[in-house]
């Protein structure tokens, strides 16, 4: 089964190398770096491929580990080998980077100007109570992070933020939430993620999922409080603002846990060239590579043979005959949700979405906002 | 005078040169015997009873015309669909399902998964008309459901526009429009009208039986919705009981909402009708 959607939807991950030490991350870290030599192997098949399907626009979502841990020089050679390809292939390449800032500097600001268009995504929880340095607390995490978006702003950079919350982010409650993020970070642009237990057993993982009757209370106060103080300044909050215009407008630019099949929407490439369905299984779960790309074979022969990714594939259909998703009204928002949050909290890749109950209270109340 | 559809196996393409044809497939292989170079206007679509490997012929992808997807056990061939969705952002494709048992859940993952669907009426059972209401509903009032729902779809714009259809036509069985070429090249009368020799012209087939049945027919001749219906389920058996299976409650589900659209409108021109400054 290909992959056929105009752009293509790559996540690279240059290397597993942090240089945090978050309680919640589902990686196992590795000193594990791509080289340039490499970059261009995949590259080349990736264009190759995108050539057969007739697909003329790649996207590549630069992730880690934390990819700040390779040079900004990296980087900018990187941009010249890509830039080459794609010209190669007649495909246009777009960058996209998710870092967690600490090692920005001004040193950085050319490659994230003409790479990545002077934009740039982050993380950041409120209150962060799992995100840290080696050795350190989530204060200090926290103080660094603040500056460090700061002088990116300052520096004319758009930055945007995941934020995770936690069982403290329900209690403080989506007023204080929604301040910290748009008033006191001046972010014009952030996306609240559910967590889930990936990766290496932790005591915070153990708590998870979330209450899902609190989240549903803190999502739609979190939605309200948006349409009411920043839906006309153009603040945009994820995944609201999403479903909001999926029930205006029909789009349907969903998050990636919502949606068909998201093995029909993007791939992941890690830095040892393993191909995995997204930066959530690539690093911990090595049953569930697809293949590699770089050892001999094209990207559509390894698309096509990978009994792994097929699994991925059946799961949606599977969960209409197994789960009640077929009953509900919002099928055609989810479609059973998140593979690797199924996975990580039910051992189970082919049962839905552990946060179900959430996500169809934030789908009435945005439908209802939408009406 | 209409310009006839025929309805053809692929194999027969060839031989139907300028005629306006539906090709019919057990299989995306057997759409190999079509010409791959040129791009036939007189295709209106391609008519499909399986799916391959490769679901569909990349040479069939790469030209503009349509798939019809028949589904012949939708429950079973539910997950089908899944794997077809992922070709519609490139090419329209279109799932017909026969109205059986359960045929409600299956509409409702097309709908979900964005394809246009037809419906195939079938013979009725106990429940039809509870999962078609269901059914109508979800079409009309789902926020989520965004893609056209036959024959509900050509109704609606029916009672909003006064357009001249029935259910014969909607269902692409008239034949006054319709005919159905065998694989041995024989011609026949389209869809549950084959079987059944026909007394007089083909082109006043409906009108002549639409005008049969309202006056020898105390349902038909007391029904509001004989013109879109044209005595649809009284075909083949003339003692259908509507009233039994309750076919009217159907279109009147149809007909509000469409009622309800036109006042809708209605309120909204007047609103927007008024100069600033005017009181509303």
């Amino acid at each position: 089964m290909s992959l056929t959607k105009d752009p293509l939807s790559l996540i690279l991950l240059p290397t597993l190398e942090c240089n945090a030490a978050c309680e919640y991350c589902f990686e196992d870290k590795s000193k594990a770096r791509l080289s340039h030599e490499q970059l261009a192997v995949l590259l080349n098949k990736v264009c190759a491929y995108m050539n057969k399907q007739g697909i003329a626009v790649l996207s590549i979502n630069w992730q880690g580990g934390e990819v700040m841990m390779l040079p900004p020089d990296w980087y900018e050679r990187a941009f010249d080998i890509i830039q080459e390809i794609g010209a190669a292939h007649r495909v246009r390449i777009n960058h996209y980077i998710q870092t967690n800032l600490i090692s920005y500097s001004p040193a950085w600001l050319p490659v994230l100007t003409d790479m990545f268009n002077s934009s740039l995504g982050s993380s950041l929880d409120f209150p962060n109570l799992y995100r840290k340095l080696p050795g350190s607390d989530p204060a200090g995490y926290d103080a660094i992070m603040r500056e460090k978006i700061k002088q990116a702003q300052l520096a004319g950079l758009h930055v945007g933020v995941i934020a995770v919350p936690n069982e403290q982010t329900l209690l403080f409650g989506a007023r204080r939430f929604y301040d910290y993020y748009v008033n006191q970070l001046k972010l014009t642009s952030f996306q609240v993620n559910t967590p889930f237990a990936g990766g290496a057993v932790s005591q915070v993982k153990l708590t998870y999922p979330l209450d899902n009757e609190q989240l549903s209370k803190f999502f739609i106060e979190l939605t309200d409080i948006w349409i009411s103080e920043g839906y006309e300044r153009g603040i945009q909050v994820g995944p609201f603002d999403q479903l909001l215009n999926y029930f205006l407008e029909g789009d349907q630019g969903l998050l990636c846990i919502w949606g068909e099949n998201c093995a029909n929407e993007f791939f992941c490439i890690d830095p040892l060239g393993n191909l995995s369905q997204c930066d959530c299984w690539a690093a911990s779960y090595p049953d569930f590579h697809f293949g590699n790309l770089l050892e001999p074979g094209s990207l559509k022969s390894l698309l096509a043979n990978s009994r792994v990714r097929q699994r991925f594939l059946d799961r949606p259909a599977c969960l209409m005959e197994k789960e009640e998703c077929i009953d509900c009204p919002y099928l055609s928002l989810c479609h059973g949700g998140c593979p690797v949050r199924a996975y990580t909290m039910n051992n189970k890749l082919r049962s839905k979405d552990p946060y179900c109950a959430t996500y169809k209270a934030i789908f009435s109340h945005v439908e209802q906002v939408a009406q | 005078m209409t310009k006839l559809i025929y309805s053809i196996p692929v194999g027969l393409a060839s031989s139907s040169p300028g005629r306006s044809v539906i090709l019919r497939a057990d299989n995306p292989a057997a759409l190999s015997v079509l010409n791959k170079t040129d791009e036939d206007e007189n295709i209106l679509y391609i008519r499909l009873y399986s799916l391959g490997q490769e679901l569909i012929p990349d040479f069939v992808r790469k030209t503009d015309i349509p798939i019809d997807y028949v589904l012949s056990a939708p429950q079973e061939q539910a997950s089908a669909l899944y794997k077809l969705s992922a070709l519609l952002p490139e090419h329209q494709i279109r799932v017909t399902i026969p109205m059986l048992p359960g045929f409600s859940k299956t509409v409702k993952l097309a709908a979900a998964l964005n394809f246009s669907v037809k419906l195939n009426i079938s013979a009725p059972y106990p429940g039809l008309i509870d999962e078609l209401t269901e059914t109508i509903n979800a079409y009309l009032h789902q926020t989520t459901v965004c893609q056209p729902v036959e024959f509900f779809h050509s109704l609606l714009i029916h009672f909003l526009h006064n357009d001249p259809t029935h259910l014969w036509l909607i269902q692409e069985e008239d034949p006054a429009v319709y005919r159905f070429i065998s694989a041995d090249g024989q011609e026949s009368m389209p869809g549950r009208l084959a079987d059944s020799p026909l007394s007089g012209l083909p082109e006043t087939f409906v009108s002549r039986f639409r005008e049969e049945m309202r006056t020898t027919d105390k349902e038909c001749g007391n029904c509001a919705f004989l013109d879109c219906c044209a005595c649809y389920f009284k075909w083949p058996d003339r003692n259908f009981s509507c009233e039994q299976y309750r076919i009217r409650e159907m279109f009147a589900l149809l007909q509000q909402a469409a009622n309800e659209i036109t006042r809708d409108q209605d309120e909204f021109e007047q609103t927007t009708s008024c100069q600033p400054g005017e009181s509303t």
